[in-house]
């Protein structure tokens, strides 16, 4: 009997599409805004979610889900107050979430072995039950991500920006929030609370070093969720290791090999380099051959990015536009 | 009849505790084109940020097109450019995505990209001089570039005002005067600017009235004031290098 011939491995087959899918889908948001440990708070947060499904004999996905919304949307509303507290308020909110969970789940009279399956995911456990909650939560984080792609991408991209084009802005951030949340109840069982941030990430770390648009990275990112979690499902089924950790090693050993591949790539691009802060040299108005020249674009001379201007090449040394001449850089 | 585009009445803010603007009045008139001109920390940007709902103000009003901002929904009559040193965000962007943005005021959630959205786009960036990059990712845009993409974004709303934060600052000589020209077409078409400045290069003949902020109170509004001879320039590069003869 071949894998695909057990009940238990189509289930988490489907799973690992639909979680590799979505995740990468929010994930690609959350990167944009530089926000990519947020999953992992609300991965942390969820677990009590499942402690309080274990010690009351409700449904676990359910009461993740539920708690992971509140979670995620307490995150996001201390983030938009913007107090240099919020940092604080943050971690308290993670590492509760985290020690809830045990302890909950320890009253609840649960095993470790019972929590693993939780924090790492699991082949055998995902009932179909389960799946069908996880198809609905995935369905719906992938309608929002893809259909309201232009408001959540500005709404990313510039918030104040954003704000001033009539945008609600709030609306967006919380249901962003509520998305996340969403995803990583999705992601539970297959890849596990703790390792549910990689899967909204990697992949679309790994996909931006191809792309230079949104849209692409954004499609990019959902592709590859859906050959590492398969993958990594697969694998697990081999070499018996939780799927959560044979996912994400996929997807990192997938980030690396595109690095190397880049990097051979990249190097062969012309590239404007980038000059490194403290290499601001003196400032000395420039010789007057550049009365006859006014460097640009095009001018043929080489432009080096400088902070906040650009520098020209120029016989050996750089010159920066100041007012009506040149500084020597 | 037509009242002022912008009304700023008695405006004062205050950023964490700290007062920032204080009783400012500042009326720009349909199809002015007036520059807000100051020194480092006089308050110019908080200003225009007050304009467009980002700062809270603490008294005073703030009126566009003759509806106090708090129930101000028409955004799509205004642009806006914020100061930024980079446009670039966590992800890959091209260009278009971009100046893309700059169509949601005029759109709804759920709506898909028209053809007049497209159409825009390009228009846009054509009239920064842009065109040519539109598929090109901002990250490898110079400083300048990805400054003119902004003001695409603006542009891309058609919008009856144009409100700029600092849109030349640190920009190289060809985006300068391309964003120059850009702004002398928009004008003659009767657009209304509002543009913080700290050096006018080659927007100064365009400039019709100049508004100068000192400590966060106007201590000048009437014709730009006139650039200071080259024997003054000091070459520190510091906060003093201001370029202009009222702001030192």
């Amino acid at each position: 009997m071949t894998m695909f011939g057990y009940d238990f491995m189509q289930r988490a087959l489907v799973g690992a599409v639909l979680t590799g899918l979505a995740a990468p889908a929010v994930g690609t948001y959350l990167v944009q805004r530089r926000q990519a440990l947020i999953g992992d708070g609300i991965g942390h947060v969820a677990l009590t979610g499942v402690a309080l499904g274990l010690l009351t004999g409700a449904f676990p996905v359910l009461t993740a889900m539920i708690v992971a919304t509140a979670g995620a949307v307490t995150i996001e509303v201390v983030r938009m107050r913007g107090r240099a507290s919020g940092d604080v308020a943050l971690a308290m909110l993670f590492y509760g979430g985290i020690a809830g969970g045990v302890l909950l789940t320890g009253l609840a009279g649960n095993s470790a072995a019972t929590l693993n399956t939780y924090l790492f995911g699991s082949l055998t456990t995902v009932s179909p039950t389960d799946l069908w909650v996880i198809a609905g939560l995935a369905l719906v984080v992938l309608v929002l991500a893809l259909s309201l792609r232009r408001q959540l991408f500005a709404v990313c991209h510039d918030e104040e920006y954003a704000r001033v084009a009539g945008l609600r802005v709030p609306v967006y951030n919380v249901l962003l929030a509520v998305m996340a949340a969403l995803t990583v109840t999705t992601a539970m069982r297959v890849v596990g609370l703790l390792l549910v941030s990689a899967l909204m990430v990697v992949p679309v770390a790994t996909a931006q070093q191809l792309t230079r648009s949104f849209r692409t990275t954004l499609l990019l990112a959902m592709g590859l969720g859906v050959v590492v979690s398969s993958a990594g499902v697969v694998l697990s089924y081999y070499v018996d290791v939780a799927p959560g950790a044979s996912i994400v090693v996929i997807a990192i050993a997938g980030f690396v090999a595109t690095a190397c591949l880049g990097g051979a790539l990249g190097r062969r691009r012309t590239t404007m380099p980038e000059l490194a802060e403290g290499e601001l040299g003196v400032h000395v108005a420039a010789h007057d051959h550049e009365q006859v020249h006014t460097h640009g674009e095009d001018c043929g001379h080489d432009a080096v990015r400088h902070g906040d201007h650009v520098d020209y090449l120029h016989e050996g040394h750089r010159h920066a536009q100041h007012v009506d001449h040149y500084d020597e850089h | 009849m037509t009242g002022p585009v912008l009304d700023v009445h008695g405006v004062s803010v205050q950023l964490a505790g700290r007062p920032v603007l204080s009783r400012v009045d500042l009326q720009v008139g349909q199809g002015e084109f007036v520059a807000l001109l100051g020194a480092n920390g006089s308050g110019k940007s908080t200003l225009v940020r007050a304009v467009v709902g980002l700062v809270p103000v603490c008294a005073g009003r703030v009126q566009v097109f003759g509806t106090p901002l708090g129930s101000f929904r028409d955004w799509r009559r205004l642009g806006y450019v914020p100061q930024r040193l980079t446009a670039t965000s966590g992800v890959p962007a091209t260009v278009t995505e971009v100046v893309a943005e700059g169509r949601l005021s005029r759109s709804a959630p759920f709506r898909r990209t028209t053809r007049t959205d497209r159409e825009a786009v390009r228009a846009a960036l054509e009239a920064v001089g842009m065109a040519d990059r539109a598929r090109d990712s901002l990250g490898r845009l110079s400083g300048g570039q990805q400054q003119r993409v902004l003001i695409a974004r603006a542009l891309a709303g058609r919008p009856e005002v144009l409100i700029l934060d600092e849109p030349t600052a640190g920009v190289d000589v060809p985006s300068q005067q391309a964003f120059a020209d850009a702004l002398e077409t928009l004008a003659g078409h009767g657009t209304t600017v509002l543009l913080v400045a700290h050096e006018l290069g080659p927007l100064r003949p365009l400039v019709q009235r100049a508004v100068v902020l000192r400590h966060g109170q106007v201590v000048h509004d009437g014709p730009p004031p006139a650039p200071v001879a080259d024997a003054h320039h000091v070459h520190a590069h510091g906060p003093s290098d201001d370029g202009e003869g009222l702001l030192s």
